[in-house]
């Protein structure tokens, strides 16, 4: 590709040193003349010149006026000027550089020594050019992967569930993904009363490794339907993996296990995945690892090992992000975080109280993704669970009524599993709806709480809010009537429809706060 | 909710997909107003694609309905899903709504109303 002429535009009042100056260039450049001040200006900001050569003493607008105009316009402030003059003294020279010229040039010119200031001049604005025009596109570049990695971070935060639940088991998650994508991953499900449960940490952070993460929780779902054995199911898992992964210097390390409460043991491999614990009556137990990690040779393969377990027992799983953390002092963790923990407090709590000290001893600052994973098995009262609690804490507008409506049903088809009546969830559901956009619409209120209780065969939900008094309770079952004119009734079908939908409510003010209890019975089928 | 409007002659169809509930109701409305002041009163709510119908959403079937029949025209509703057919049912709202079970229905149901001689008639009119 030839480059382009350059272009140079001359500014002189005399035609004579205009004649002189296009002698000198006219054979290697593109030349444009102005004979004023205002004239220049008009043409350098259509043509935009790659240069301007500009005479000082000029009638109307000198040439240091014009210079400070072409200087103060964004469109032609990144012209190189050069002054040419009859003037010598350096008073001049300072006051044309102070405008923002380039260089001076004092008549009588010498013709060889113009030609290689301007070549200079030329070439430099060339480079500064070419180096923006780099800087641009790899801001775009920049742009773009920087875009990428965001939708990646935000699509793998919505793969993985924000809790589980499961008939049975208790479980209380707390996935915090690090800025950068990638990592971890984690997953339950139920195999009748028994579940099977995971968690993983895929090596490195790059949008493969959140592809990888991706592809685990699909396989493992997969693989796991119908097998009970998490050394088949891992070993099987693993051939996929190597075809993936082999050459590529990425693996996974993970805990695969299977809760069998009927007959009261926990079978595990762990691929050379952090020590684990369960916490049971007779104390602590470290789930060690019972091989090499994932995606490293196809023939690998894993021992099973076995533990028992009864009703309240803990399991803990979680993933190196959250022990291998540094102080202010860059003073790697040393002590054992799970040795003082009891075993009796609530779940929530005792995760809780893992992450706050974690966080405390590294300030906040965790340099890898943090999962902890924590479970229990729920007491055997004829095979089923006895109850789980779900809470929800909304914002105090619509947007609360998408997210309870999406978030309630997924916890109730996790909860009866097929059992119940699908139609019955979403009849509970949408009874849950309207009491919450009752609340938002005509409630005041600034808190929404909201608490969902599922129990064998029921279901309760239970909203807290403040502001209006609003005792939904107090409505009738009957539908109110569209009258003849199609009139909405007033009031609208909320309250009807609450009652209709649901098996009970209940209203109480308790401490200012308004509670409202709907429930709702499922039968089995 | 993603609201599509599309014009077959003088009969307008919105096809609705999402939630209608009160977050989304709002959009509904001032589409309905619009098509009002341009003369259109005659409009077919296309529900196929929407997965949740709440009393707010009900609602506004119902105004919308009672503003076209004030304006000589009708809405039609199509393509209930199982939530927003129970909703009307219990409602009693699809004695007051003409509700059909397909846009092809619907269209037809329009186009007879609109040309009342036609020889093959809607068994929904």
């Amino acid at each position: 590709m030839t480059e382009e002429r350059a272009r140079i535009l001359l500014i002189d009042d005399t035609p004579a040193n205009i004649q002189i100056l296009y002698e000198l260039f006219h054979r290697e450049y593109g030349i444009f003349f102005a004979t004023s001040g205002r004239d220049g200006l008009a043409i350098a900001r259509r043509e935009l010149p790659d240069l301007i050569l500009l005479d000082v003493m000029m009638p109307g607008m000198d040439g240091y006026e014009t210079c400070g105009h072409l200087k103060s316009d964004p469109l032609t402030a990144g012209i190189p000027v050069i002054f040419v003059t009859a003037m010598g003294d350096e008073e001049d020279e300072t006051r044309g550089l102070a405008t923002g010229a380039i260089d001076y040039l004092t008549k009588p010119i010498s013709p060889p020594i113009v030609k290689a200031r301007v070549r200079n001049h030329l070439e430099l604005k060339r480079g500064r050019d070419q180096l923006e025009k780099v800087g641009l596109e790899l801001a775009a570049k920049h742009g773009i992967l920087e875009k990428e990695r965001m939708l990646a971070h935000d699509l793998l935060s919505k793969i993985l569930p924000d809790r589980l639940c499961l008939r049975g088991f208790r479980t209380e998650v707390h996935f915090r993904p690090s800025d950068r994508i990638g990592g971890d991953f984690f997953d339950g499900w139920n195999d009748g009363d028994n579940a099977h449960f995971l968690i993983g940490d895929i090596s490195g952070h790059s949008i493969s490794a959140a592809l990888l993460m991706a592809v685990c929780k699909g396989l493992f779902m997969s693989l796991g339907q119908g097998n009970r054995d998490p050394g088949a199911i891992v070993a099987a898992a693993n051939r996929i993996l190597c075809r993936m992964l082999i050459d590529s210097g990425m693996y996974l390390t993970l805990i695969y296990l299977y809760c069998d409460r009927q007959r009261g043991v926990v079978r595990l491999v762990s691929a050379g995945h952090c020590t684990a614990y369960l916490y049971g009556a007779a104390g602590r137990t470290g789930l060690e690892s019972t091989g090499p990690p994932l995606g490293w040779d196809p023939d690998d393969s894993w021992e099973v090992s076995e533990y028992s377990i009864v009703g309240g027992d803990t399991i803990v799983l979680y993933t190196d992000g959250l022990v291998e953390t540094r102080n202010g002092q860059g003073m790697m963790r040393d002590d054992d975080p799970f040795a003082g923990l009891d075993p009796a407090v609530p779940l929530d709590e005792m995760v809780a109280d893992l992450l706050a000290a974690a966080e405390s001893f590294c300030d906040g600052r965790f340099d890898d993704d943090v999962t902890l994973f924590a479970i229990r098995c729920d007491d055997l009262r004829g095979g089923v669970a006895m109850e789980q609690t779900v809470t929800f804490s909304l914002s105090p507008d619509f947007s609360s009524v998408d997210t309870i409506r999406r978030e309630v049903g997924l916890a109730l088809q996790g909860w009866f599993d097929g059992r119940v009546d699908g139609g019955a969830i979403s009849d509970f559901c949408q009874a849950i709806c309207e009491l919450v956009n009752n609340a938002v619409e005509h409630g005041e209120c600034t808190v929404l709480e909201a608490t969902l209780l599922l129990e064998p065969r029921a279901a309760r939900f239970v909203l807290e809010t403040d502001g209006e008094y609003f005792d939904t309770a107090a409505s009738t079952a009957s539908m109110p009537e569209i009258d003849g004119n199609g009139n909405l009734p007033d009031g609208g079908f909320g309250l009807a429809l609450i009652r209709n939908l649901s098996d009970g409510i209940r209203y109480q003010c308790v401490d200012g706060r308004n509670v409202t209890e709907i429930v709702k019975h499922f039968e089995e089928v | 909710m993603d609201i599509r409007v599309e014009v077959d002659g003088n009969i307008i169809i919105m096809k609705l997909s999402g939630s209608l509930v009160a977050s989304t109701v709002d959009d509904i409305r001032s589409q309905v107003q619009k098509l009002i002041t341009k003369k259109y009163p005659f409009i077919i709510f296309d529900l196929a694609g929407v997965d949740f119908v709440d009393s707010s959403g009900l609602g506004i079937c119902i105004a919308t309905s009672r503003e076209l029949s004030a304006s000589s025209g009708r809405l039609v509703c199509s393509g209930l899903r199982d939530n927003a057919r129970k909703l009307f049912s219990i409602t009693r709202a699809d004695q007051k709504i003409t509700v059909v079970p397909t846009r092809t229905d619907a269209l037809a149901f329009m186009q007879d109303l609109l040309c009342d001689n036609s020889s093959a008639r809607s068994p929904y009119l």
